[in-house]
């Protein structure tokens, strides 16, 4: 018994040795780093994280503006529409659904938002001139992330601007 | 060491030993539920003067009633408020392309 739990512990150990070399080897070789594009990495390290730092200060900054702004919107204008014109029996379903993609939007920007930075904080602690390969990966990753979060700001935005089309058509219809 | 002190000792150390373990959790969740990056009060990310200065924002006193009649004055006021909500959010519009993390910005 002894020997088939020992030739078990083998086994997953293996196992978990083959795939952690597996992935491994994926994030090392998952991309197409020229020589000179290393150097670079390594040389501009120092000027690289000074820059990284300040994208996240500055994206610390913008996040709160937005973040203000929606939490205005939704709180001031868009609820309280819903909500009173319940109050003079006019309905508009499309008003509503507006609401909730607005909510949806939010709520996906926080955690694209976060899931963002958490990588940015990852690759801002990396150390770009010993890892420039594992380092370029995190940085396409983090393009990756912070793409999201752009898409996110666009949706608002848009929900947004269709909020006014709509309350402006429900103007128009009174 | 008489009792009384040795008892007192005791509880200094499960006092301590507590705040400690409870801190941790906080600081544990405080980091992985992500409010972390959503802080600016943390060191390096406070704003500047000008910058809270500029915050203020004559448009954030509006609010629609909820008990509110809808009507086209009423709605002509809801708009103009929210026009200009818009205006400024459209100020953060490419606020997070991907020019912010290009090349040549990080100085690859």
């Amino acid at each position: 018994m002894k020997k088939f739990l020992a030739n078990i512990t083998l086994v997953v150990a293996a196992l978990l040795a083959v795939s952690a070399n597996f992935n491994t080897a994926k994030a090392e070789t998952n991309t197409d780093l020229t020589t000179e594009q290393i150097n670079s990495i390594k040389k501009n390290c120092a000027i690289i994280k000074d820059n990284l730092k300040s994208i996240q200060y500055e994206d610390s900054r913008v996040r709160v503006h937005l973040g203000r702004y929606y939490d205005i919107i939704q709180s001031n204008f868009i609820t309280p529409l819903n909500v009173a014109l319940v109050g003079n029996n006019i309905s508009n379903i499309n008003l509503i659904e507006n609401q909730t993609n607005f909510v949806t939007a939010r709520s996906k920007f926080a955690s694209d938002y976060i899931a963002y930075q958490k990588g940015l904080e990852e690759l801002v602690s990396l150390d770009c001139a010993a890892e420039p390969t594992r380092f370029h990966n995190k940085l396409t990753s983090v393009r990756e992330k912070r793409a999201k979060v752009n898409s996110d700001t666009t949706k608002i935005q848009d929900l947004t601007n269709k909020q006014i089309d709509l309350v402006t058509k429900l103007k128009e219809s009174l | 060491m008489s009792s009384g002190a040795r008892n007192l000792l005791i509880l200094g150390i499960l006092s301590a030993a507590i705040a400690l373990t409870t801190t941790g959790i906080s600081l544990a969740v405080y980091h992985n539920s992500g409010d972390i990056y959503l802080d600016r009060s943390r060191p390096g990310f406070l704003p500047d003067e000008d910058e809270i200065e500029s915050d203020k924002n004559e448009n954030d006193d509006y609010k629609l009633s909820e008990n509110a009649i809808i009507t086209a004055e009423v709605l002509d006021e809801y708009l103009k408020y929210l026009t200009q909500e818009a205006e400024n959010i459209d100020l953060y519009k490419d606020s997070f392309s991907s020019d912010g993390l290009s090349d040549s910005r990080l100085g690859l």
